[in-house]
C-alpha cells in the first residue's frame, strides 16, 4: 500500500465487491422464499446478512502498530465487511445454503470466503487471504536493487577504514535509505465435498499461496577482519501449493478415512548475491553469496480407520507414510573464480521417509470407570546420500580449508500410554496415567555418530483430580513427573573426561581407531600442537569439539515436574471467580554446561459479573515468570591463549589463573576465572477488563469496551568473565586482564490498549458503528544498540534499526446494513 | 514397513466390517417428506419453546442443524432426548422435570447432563472427520463436553470463526491469552491465525492436539520453506521446532524461548560460542573500556553480543543448502 492511503486499487476493490454485493441484492431478491406472517418467527428462523461501510483513520504511522491487521501507515482507510447468506427456508424442500463473507476489504489484511451447498449432498467453497506481515521499517541499507537477487552498492560508496564499520566515511552515511521491510501472504483455497451416499463423502481442497516481500538477513564475508558480516534486505519470492484429498465412510458402528496430503514448496530466488562493503577486493572476494530456501515436497497418505466393538469400547488406528524429496541444483561453493573446487554432485538428492503409526484403544467398564491405552510410532528417515565438501569460508579466495561430510539426521519415537480414570463419587473424578518414550536419533551412512546419544527414554507418571462442589465450585488439581534418560551420551567425548599426560592422551586417541580430521586427513604429530587438536570444531573425534560436560537439552538427562490447577466459582448467579496456576520444572542433572535448569509457574485470576442481561463485566490478572539457567567456560580461548603456549611471563595474567590451555587441560578443564554462569528470566504481567452494555437509549446503543495492559520484562544475569588483552600490550606477554561479567540491560515491553465500540440502531435494517482503539506500546531493547553506527561492533555493518515505540489512534465510522 | 502394511490392513478389515455389518437399511424419503416430518417432531417442543423464549432457541433454523431438507439433521428431541417427563410436566411441581439431556452450562433452572452424556448426543452424528480422535483425547478425559466450546443454537458459533475463536479457547488457556500480547507472536489477535489452524481440539494423532503427526508437521503447513531436507541440517531443528520456539507468544523475536547468543550457547561451546556474553560486551561495556581507562573506539563490542548476535553471521539456522553453509553462514 502506498502513502496514498484510499488508492485506486482499494476503490477498485470496493466498487468491485459493490458490484457483486447488488448482483447478490437481485439474487437474493429472487431466491428469498416468501416471507412468514410472524415477523418474530422470521427473525429468528431466516439467514441474517450484514453490509458494513465505512471509513476509519490512524493518527500516526508505525510498522508493529499495524504489523499484521494492515494499518501501518497513518491516514485514512476504506472499511467494508460484509456476511450475505442465502438459500432454501429451514421448513422448505431446498436444502441448498450459500454464503460469502469479507472482512477488511479496505486494508492488507482482507479476506474473503465463499460457501455453496446442497447440504447432504456437495459443497463448494472458497477462500481468499492477504496475510501482511510488516517488520522494522525503519531499517537501512546502502545496496541497491532491493527486491532482487543481486545486490549492489552505489557508485559512490566508500570502503571503512580498517574495514572497521564504526569508522565509516561520512560520505556513505547518506547512501543508508529505508527499505520497506515485511512480507505479505496471498492465499487462495478453493474445495468441495461430496456425499456419495450418506455413509460414504470425498472431499478434496486445495491452497495457493504466494508469500513476497523483503527480511534482514544477516551475511558474512571474508575479509581483512575474520567473519565480518552485512545485513541484507533479503528478497522474499516463494509459493506453496497444498493439496487434501480423502474419502470418509461413517458406519453405525465404525468409520474410516483414506487421505492424501500434498505440499510443494517453490522458490523463485535461488540465491542472493551482494557487494562486499568492507573492501573492493584483492584478496578478499568483492562479492559474497547467499543461499535460499530450496524448493521441497512432500506426499503424505494415510489411513485412519475406529470401530466401536461394543458402546464402552473402541478402538481407533491410523497409519501414514510420507516421502518428502529434494534435488534443486546446488550454488557453486564460491562467488570467487578461484575459490572451491568441484561440486562432488550437482545437487542433494535429498530423501526423508516418514512413518506413522498410532493406536487408540478405550474401554469404559462402567460409568465410574474407565481405560485409554495408545501406542504411538513416528519415524522420520533421512535417505539423503552422504559426500564431501571442500570448501573456504565464506565466498574467501583462500584455499578451501573446510572438509565436512554432511550429515542427514533420523529419528524414530516409540511411545505407549496408559491412562484410568475413576470417579470416586459423584462429579469427582481421579486420573492415573503412565507414558514410556523412546527417542533414537542417528545418521545414515556416516562414519561417526552424528547424534549425541542413540537413544533417550522417558518416563512419565501423571495423577489428576477434578470435581465439581456443591454445582458451583469446578476445581482441578494435576501433577506430572517425567524422567528421561539418555543412553551413552556422546560416548566419544568422555574419553577425553580424565586427561592423563600428554602422551597418554595421544596414545588413547590414536588407540580408539577413530582418524581425527575425517577418513582422508590423519592424526596431528603429537606435542603442543595436540592440545589444540583435542577441541578443534571440526575435530569429528570430539564432536565438534564440545567441551566435556556438555549435554544438549533435547537429548540430555532431564527430571521434570508440571504442576497444574485450577479453582472456577460460581459465587452467586451474578459473580464467578476463577484462580488457576501452573508450574513447570526441567532440571538436567549430568549437564555441567548448556542448559542446567528451566522453571516456568504462572498465576491466572479471572472474575465476571452480569449485572444484569444487558450489562457484564470481565476482570483479568496473569503473571508469568520463566527462568532458564545456563553454564559454560571460556576454555582456550582468551587473547593470551590464542596459542598453545599462552603466556608464561610471570604476573601477565591478572587475576591469577591459569596461563595457556595446556595448563587448563591438564586439570580436567576447571578454571573457575573461566567459568561463567547465565539467568534469563521473563517476567510478564497481563491485566485485562471489559465492560458490555447493550440497550442504552431505549434499546438502540450497544457499547463494548476493553481494555488490555501487557508488561514484559526480560532480564540476563550473567557471571563469571573474560581475558581482555590490552591493546598496548602483546599477545605474548600481556598485560590480560580479567573483565567480570555484567548484567545486560533489561528489555521492557509495554503495551497498552483501549477498545471502544458502540453500535447504534436507526431502525430494525440500519446501524451506525463507531470503534474507537488507543494503543500505546513502550519497547527497550539493547539489540538495537548495537545497529546503530556508534554501537554496532567493528565487523558488522549497522542498519540504523530503532525499538518501535508509539502512541496511536484509531478511529472508524461505518453504516451497517442487515437484511 | 510390515508393521505399518499390518496396520493398514487392520484398518482396512475394520471400514470393511463395519460396512457390510452396517450398511443401513433407510427408507427412501424425499426432502418435502423428511422436512415436514422432523417439523413435526420439532413441533412437540417449539409448541412451547417458540419464538417468546427468552433465549433464541428458535435460531438454530439458520444453522446447518436447523436445515430441514437434509434428512441427516436431528429433531430437538434427537439431542435432548425423547424427554417425556419434561414434555408432560407435574402439576404438583412449578417447575418441569428436566429433559433428558440438558446442555446448558449456565442455566437458572435446569443442571446440564454430565459431559459425557452430552458429548454421547453428539457423537451419534459427529464420530468421523475431525473428531475421530475424540475418546480418550486431552479434552475428553478432562470432561469438556461440546457445547463448552460451542453454540449449536446461534448461526453466529464464535469457535467457528477465526476472528472470535481464540476468546472460547482462552476461557481455558489463559497463559496462552497473556501470551498472545506479547511483542513477538503469530497473528492471532488479528484474527489470521486460529487455535485450529495448529491444533484440533476434538483430538488428534500429534502431541498436544497439533493436527499433523508431529510438532514439525504442523508447523511446515504454513513454513514449508523449513521442511528441507537441507543439505546442511541443524539437529535441533528436525528434531522439533519447539526446542527454541514458544508459538502462542515471546518477548524475543521471533518466538524464541530465550535470547540468542544464550540460547545457542545452551548446546554450542565450540570456538567464539564459548566466550561469555554479558554486559561488559556491550558498546560502552568494561570489555571495550577496560574499566574507562582505553577509548572505546580502541576496542570492539564483540559481535556475538550485539544487535543479531550469532545470527549475524549464522542466519541459515534453520538448515543451509549451500555446499559451503555448513556453519549455516551461507
Amino acid at each position: 500500500m502506498n502513502n496514498k492511503h484510499i488508492t485506486f486499487a482499494v476503490c477498485r476493490t470496493v466498487a468491485i465487491a459493490a458490484g457483486a454485493l447488488f448482483s447478490l441484492f437481485a439474487f437474493q431478491a429472487v431466491a428469498q422464499p416468501p416471507v412468514a406472517e410472524d415477523s418474530e418467527l422470521t427473525e429468528l428462523t431466516q439467514p441474517k446478512s450484514k453490509i458494513e461501510a465505512g471509513v476509519g483513520g490512524v493518527t500516526d504511522s508505525n510498522w508493529k502498530f499495524g504489523q499484521y491487521n494492515g494499518l501501518n501507515k497513518s491516514g485514512a482507510y476504506g472499511i467494508g465487511n460484509f456476511d450475505i447468506r442465502g438459500g432454501g427456508a429451514y421448513d422448505s424442500n431446498d436444502a441448498t445454503r450459500w454464503r460469502i463473507t469479507g472482512n477488511n476489504i479496505g486494508l492488507e489484511s482482507r479476506s474473503f470466503t465463499g460457501e455453496y451447498k446442497d447440504q447432504g449432498k456437495y459443497k463448494l467453497n472458497f477462500g481468499y487471504d492477504e496475510i501482511p506481515r510488516f517488520l522494522n521499517n525503519s531499517f537501512r541499507t546502502p545496496y541497491l536493487g532491493t527486491g532482487s537477487a543481486d545486490l549492489a552498492l552505489p557508485g559512490n560508496w566508500q570502503y571503512p577504514i580498517n574495514n572497521n564499520m564504526r569508522t565509516l566515511p561520512a560520505s556513505d552515511l547518506p547512501d543508508f535509505h529505508a527499505v520497506d521491510m515485511g512480507t505479505k501472504r496471498e492465499r487462495i483455497d478453493g474445495g468441495f465435498s461430496y456425499f456419495f451416499n450418506p455413509q460414504w463423502e470425498g472431499q478434496a481442497s486445495m491452497r495457493h499461496e504466494n508469500k513476497n516481500g523483503t527480511q534482514a538477513l544477516g551475511a558474512p564475508i571474508m575479509g581483512a577482519n575474520p567473519r565480518q558480516a552485512v545485513i541484507l534486505p533479503n528478497p522474499i519470492a516463494q509459493s506453496t501449493d497444498q493439496i487434501n484429498a480423502s474419502m470418509k465412510f461413517t458406519g453405525d458402528k465404525g468409520f474410516g478415512q483414506f487421505a492424501y496430503y500434498g505440499s510443494l514448496f517453490h522458490n523463485d530466488i535461488n540465491g542472493v548475491t551482494f557487494q562486499n562493503p568492507f573492501s573492493a577486493g584483492g584478496v578478499v572476494p568483492a562479492f559474497g553469496r547467499m543461499s535460499s530456501a530450496p524448493d521441497n515436497q512432500f506426499h503424505q497418505f494415510s489411513l485412519t480407520g475406529g470401530y466401536n466393538f461394543s458402546p464402552a469400547t473402541k478402538l481407533v488406528t491410523n497409519g501414514a507414510y510420507a516421502r518428502n524429496w529434494q534435488n534443486q541444483d546446488f550454488l557453486p561453493y564460491n562467488t570467487s573464480a578461484s575459490g572451491g573446487g568441484v561440486l562432488p554432485t550437482s545437487n542433494l538428492n535429498g530423501d526423508v521417509e516418514t512413518k506413522a503409526i498410532n493406536l487408540k484403544l478405550t474401554h469404559k467398564v462402567n460409568k465410574d470407570l474407565n481405560f485409554a491405552s495408545a501406542y504411538k510410532y513416528d519415524e522420520r528417515e533421512n535417505h539423503t546420500p552422504i559426500n564431501q565438501y571442500t570448501f573456504a569460508d565464506a565466498d574467501s579466495k583462500g584455499a578451501a580449508t573446510n572438509f565436512r561430510s554432511n550429515t542427514p539426521y533420523s529419528k524414530r519415537i516409540h511411545q505407549g500410554n496408559l491412562d484410568a480414570n475413576y470417579s470416586f463419587a459423584q462429579g469427582h473424578w481421579l486420573k492415573a496415567g503412565y507414558e514410556l518414550q523412546n527417542i533414537d536419533r542417528w545418521c545414515n551412512g556416516t562414519w561417526i555418530s552424528c547424534a549425541d546419544t542413540p537413544t533417550t527414554t522417558e518416563h512419565t507418571g501423571r495423577l489428576d483430580y477434578r470435581g465439581t462442589f456443591f454445582d458451583k465450585l469446578d476445581s482441578k488439581l494435576g501433577y506430572a513427573y517425567s524422567h528421561r534418560t539418555a543412553d551413552n551420551y556422546n560416548q566419544d567425548n568422555a574419553l577425553w573426561s580424565k586427561l592423563p599426560t600428554e602422551a597418554a592422551l595421544y596414545n588413547q586417541i590414536v588407540a580408539t581407531g577413530l582418524p581425527a580430521w575425517g577418513p582422508a586427513l590423519p592424526w596431528a604429530a603429537p606435542g603442543d600442537a595436540l592440545n589444540q587438536a583435542v577441541f578443534p570444531n571440526n575435530n569429528p573425534a570430539s564432536i565438534d569439539g564440545d567441551i566435556n560436560g556438555l549435554r544438549r537439552f533435547n537429548t540430555a538427562n532431564r527430571d521434570r515436574q508440571k504442576v497444574n490447577s485450577y479453582v472456577d466459582y460460581q459465587v452467586t448467579n451474578k459473580l464467578s471467580m476463577g484462580l488457576g496456576g501452573e508450574f513447570r520444572y526441567d532440571n538436567y542433572p549430568n549437564s555441567n554446561f548448556g542448559l542446567q535448569s528451566s522453571r516456568n509457574w504462572g498465576i491466572n485470576l479471572d472474575s465476571s459479573y452480569a449485572f444484569n442481561e444487558d450489562t457484564s463485566a470481565q476482570l483479568f490478572y496473569s503473571y508469568q515468570d520463566i527462568l532458564s539457567k545456563s553454564a559454560g567456560m571460556t576454555y582456550g580461548i582468551g587473547t593470551n591463549l590464542n596459542t598453545n603456549a599462552g603466556s608464561t611471563t610471570p604476573g601477565s595474567v591478572v587475576g591469577g589463573c591459569y596461563n595457556t590451555v595446556r595448563a587448563i587441560n591438564n586439570t580436567a578443564k576447571t578454571d573457575p576465572c573461566r567459568n561463567w554462569f547465565t539467568d534469563m528470566s521473563d517476567n510478564i504481567n497481563t491485566v485485562g477488563l471489559g465492560v458490555k452494555h447493550r440497550g442504552f437509549l431505549n434499546g438502540k446503543l450497544d457499547l463494548n469496551s476493553d481494555f488490555i495492559y501487557s508488561f514484559a520484562r526480560t532480564l540476563i544475569g550473567v557471571t563469571g568473565g573474560q581475558y581482555v588483552q590490552s591493546p598496548t600490550g602483546t599477545a605474548a606477554n600481556g598485560p590480560f586482564f580479567f573483565i567480570p561479567a555484567a548484567n545486560m540491560p533489561t528489555v521492557k515491553t509495554e503495551t497498552f490498549q483501549v477498545k471502544l465500540d458502540a453500535k447504534y440502531i436507526i431502525n430494525k435494517p440500519s446501524a451506525v458503528h463507531l470503534i474507537y482503539m488507543f494503543q500505546h506500546l513502550f519497547s527497550s531493547d539493547y539489540i538495537y544498540t548495537g545497529m546503530q553506527p556508534a554501537g554496532t561492533p567493528q565487523s558488522v555493518m549497522p542498519t540504523f534499526e530503532q525499538a518501535p515505540t508509539y502512541s496511536i489512534h484509531a478511529v472508524g465510522l461505518s453504516y451497517i446494513y442487515n437484511f | 514397513m510390515k508393521i505399518l502394511i499390518k496396520i493398514i490392513m487392520l484398518c482396512g478389515l475394520i471400514i470393511a466390517s463395519a460396512h457390510a455389518e452396517n450398511t443401513p437399511v433407510t427408507e427412501e424419503k424425499t426432502p418435502a417428506k423428511s422436512a415436514a416430518q422432523a417439523l413435526d417432531r420439532d413441533a412437540v417442543c417449539t409448541r412451547c419453546h417458540d419464538e417468546n423464549e427468552s433465549k433464541p432457541i428458535l435460531s438454530i433454523y439458520q444453522t446447518a442443524h436447523g436445515n430441514k431438507a437434509d434428512s441427516r439433521t436431528p429433531s430437538c428431541q434427537t439431542c435432548h432426548g425423547e424427554s417425556d417427563a419434561h414434555i408432560k410436566g407435574d402439576p404438583k411441581q412449578t417447575v418441569r422435570p428436566s429433559p433428558d439431556f440438558t446442555f446448558a452450562e449456565k442455566s437458572k433452572t435446569y443442571q446440564p447432563s454430565p459431559a459425557e452424556a452430552r458429548n454421547g448426543q453428539c457423537l451419534t452424528c459427529h464420530e468421523s472427520g475431525l473428531q475421530m480422535h475424540w475418546t480418550g483425547s486431552q479434552h475428553q478425559s478432562q470432561g469438556v463436553a461440546c457445547n463448552s466450546c460451542h453454540t449449536v443454537h446461534s448461526p453466529n458459533d464464535k469457535v467457528l470463526a477465526k476472528t472470535t475463536q481464540p476468546e472460547v479457547c482462552f476461557t481455558c488457556h489463559k497463559s496462552q491469552r497473556a501470551e498472545s500480547h506479547l511483542f513477538s507472536t503469530h497473528p492471532i489477535l488479528a484474527g489470521k491465525t486460529s487455535c485450529s489452524d495448529c491444533h484440533n481440539p476434538h483430538g488428534s494423532t500429534g502431541p498436544k492436539l497439533l493436527v499433523k503427526n508431529s510438532t514439525n508437521e504442523t508447523c511446515y503447513t504454513c513454513h514449508a520453506e523449513k521442511r528441507g531436507p537441507f543439505l546442511w541440517e541443524h539437529s535441533p531443528v528436525f528434531d522439533d521446532c519447539s526446542n527454541c520456539h514458544t508459538p502462542h507468544g515471546s518477548n524475543n523475536s521471533p518466538l524464541l524461548k530465550q535470547r540468542v547468543p544464550w540460547l545457542c550457547q545452551e548446546c554450542h561451546t565450540v570456538v567464539h560460542a564459548a566466550q561469555v556474553d554479558s554486559g561488559a560486551n556491550l558498546i560502552g561495556g568494561d570489555v571495550t573500556t577496560i574499566f574507562g581507562q582505553q577509548p572505546p573506539a580502541a576496542l570492539d563490542p564483540r559481535s556475538q553480543a550485539n544487535a543479531r548476535a550469532c545470527l549475524n553471521c549464522h542466519s541459515m539456522i534453520h538448515g543451509s543448502n549451500h555446499p559451503a553453509g555448513a556453519q549455516f553462514v551461507r
